[in-house]
């Protein structure tokens, strides 16, 4: 870790993720400029845009296991990371924003959403619950590093606790904005609910074991307790996420309508996206590679199941939701209005910009304020 | 004033003057420059043609915006910028507050909104030439005169007397949009 503290170290990592955060946002930025209409309304935008927000949320698992429950590991492992975790949060949810702003055709005037807020729309409750999380977790990590010189444990318990209530209103709302729309059947508002919010527990934990692990590479009691912990949330998550996918096959299947709709998924034309990226890998072999990583404390396992997650994490999102574009019901009954999708190259462009953003930005923050384990706040009351 | 628009499939020729005037007077820009609607794949207007081949025989239905009493593009909106009209009862789009977020398409199940391809903001029925005039260019155009344009609130108007006479349906009443649009059957 000395290269990351230390001054020389540190002041190399600071430009070089600087520079990157700027090209990611000038990636970003080009592929707005190159948009065109797509033939389906929301294309691979939208299902990244979820992605990054679900993995967001994983500020929950360290609000809830740490500051609510009060596990801090053995040896106070777990409070050594919840800095680390927040700002990974923070820095996912800026990537988040600006996919989905870059979605918009003017996102220029998003402030129109607060200021002619729509009660009966999801999207406008989106917005607003998003703004708040995101107050919250950033309160959250000041007082979490202000705390390093002074005991601030009932604020970070109410602000845990404010956290998780918002973070579940906010991904039940981000699951209805897709559920409840009556024009596209496959897409359902219960079950979708469910699944977002296991879904930001399993993508969180493995954004979380991807991002933070290598900070605990070299302490093996770390590595060892981030291993077990983030594996067993992987298990857990990954075992529900399989149920509630059974379910939704179910249900689907006594749905003449919607099965129209959803076979295209599971028998049809993306049938062995669904079957070799979401079940076998994402389900079957992240759930072995967990279960191996757990019980024998291999990090390079959890770490391949991290990777292997998040892969099928937004596979998963992309068939839900683009695919149940591409098939609708039509004013007649029994008959369908195809669409074909293909991946336009602004898209690429964007995402591609969001990716490069991602772990920029993450270490842009690590460089500027004390969220390593040990490290303190010594200027403008927050900065390292 | 809830206004409606009644379309007779008795009377229809499938001519596709509604289809053609709602287009060159609505979008000129994009028949000019040979500019479809690709979200359709079809003409830059707002009328859409579903035809559907029952028993070897064709049945046609022109479809575009309903102008639902509980829309669900207005319900989706964010903004605000898909609203009812209190004047004539038709659901409207107001451009200078749409982000383009594009929930209102998705949320049709009518499938009566498109993305303008150049404005990239989402299009429907009444078009801005329609609302000008503040007439149906569907209807003035139609020489079978199988369209109509009127108020549901007005006992006497040419509208209500038409409900009144023959048997009716509207498109995917089950959804419980209210659409205000009426075909003919028989």
């Amino acid at each position: 870790m000395g290269g990351v503290t230390g001054a020389p170290g540190r002041l190399t990592a600071f430009i070089v993720s600087l520079i990157l955060v700027i090209i990611g946002l000038a990636v970003i930025v080009y592929g707005f400029t190159r948009k065109e209409v797509h033939v389906i309304s929301w294309g691979l935008l939208v299902p990244a845009y979820t992605f990054f927000a679900l993995i967001s949320g994983s500020a929950i698992i360290l609000e809830g296991a740490h500051t609510v429950l009060g596990y801090k590991g053995p040896r106070g492992e777990l409070a050594r990371i919840v800095k680390i975790g927040l700002w990974f949060s923070i820095a996912t949810a800026v990537c988040a924003w600006l996919l989905i702003a870059a979605e918009t055709t003017k996102p220029w005037i998003f402030w129109r959403i607060f200021t002619d807020f729509n009660v009966t729309s999801r999207i406008a409750w989106m917005v607003l619950l998003y703004a708040i999380y995101a107050v919250i977790v950033i309160i959250q990590l000041i007082v979490v590093i202000r705390a390093a010189s002074g005991s601030l444990e009932k604020v970070e318990l109410a602000l845990a606790f404010l956290g998780i209530i918002v973070a579940v209103a906010l991904y039940s709302n981000l699951a209805q904005v897709y559920g409840t729309i009556a024009a596209i059947p496959a897409w359902y508002g219960p079950h979708l609910a469910a699944y977002f919010i296991v879904g930001v527990v399993l993508l969180g934990a493995a954004g979380q074991t991807l991002f933070i692990m290598p900070y605990a590479w070299r302490d093996e009691e770390l590595k060892g307790f981030l291993t077990q912990f983030y594996g067993r949330i992987m298990i857990l998550g990954v075992l529900i996420l399989a149920f509630l996918t059974v379910w939704n096959v179910i249900t689907a299947w006594y749905n003449p309508g919607v099965w129209a709709v959803y076979s295209e998924i599971v028998a049809g034309a993306y049938s062995a996206w669904f079957w070799i990226i979401v079940v076998l890998i994402g389900i079957i072999a992240v759930l072995v590679l967990a279960l191996y990583a757990t019980f024998k404390r291999n990090a390079p396992a959890l770490i391949l199941a991290a990777i292997l997650t998040l892969i099928a994490g937004f596979v998963n999102l992309s068939l839900l939701i683009i695919v149940s574009q591409t098939k609708v019901p039509e004013v007649l009954g029994g008959l369908y209005r195809l669409a074909a999708f293909h991946i336009t190259s602004w898209e690429a462009i964007i995402i591609v910009g969001a990716i490069i953003l991602w772990p920029s930005l993450y270490v842009l923050g690590q460089t500027l304020l004390p969220l390593l384990p040990g490290e303190k706040p010594k200027r403008l009351f927050i900065f390292k | 004033m809830r206004l409606a628009f009644v379309w007779d499939s008795r009377r229809c020729i499938g001519c596709m003057a509604c289809v053609i005037a709602c287009a060159s007077a609505n979008h000129p820009e994009l028949l000019r420059e040979a500019k479809p609607n690709p979200q359709w794949n079809w003409l830059g207007g707002n009328i859409r043609v579903v035809v559907r081949d029952v028993g070897g025989r064709p049945v046609l239905r022109l479809v575009s915006c309903q102008h639902c009493d509980n829309p669900p593009c207005v319900h989706a909106c964010p903004t605000g910028a898909s609203y009812i009209d209190e004047r004539t009862g038709f659901v409207r789009l107001d451009p200078s507050k749409c982000v383009g977020c594009k929930a209102c398409v998705v949320a049709c199940p009518y499938g009566a909104r498109w993305l303008h391809p150049v404005t990239m903001l989402p299009e429907k029925c009444p078009g801005p030439f329609c609302s000008e005039i503040k007439k149906a260019v569907c209807a003035e155009v139609c020489p079978a005169g199988a369209r109509l344009v009127g108020d549901l609130d007005d006992p006497e108007s040419p509208v209500n007397e038409v409900l009144r006479k023959y048997k009716t349906e509207r498109m995917l009443e089950h959804l419980g949009t209210e659409p205000k649009w009426f075909i003919i059957t028989g």
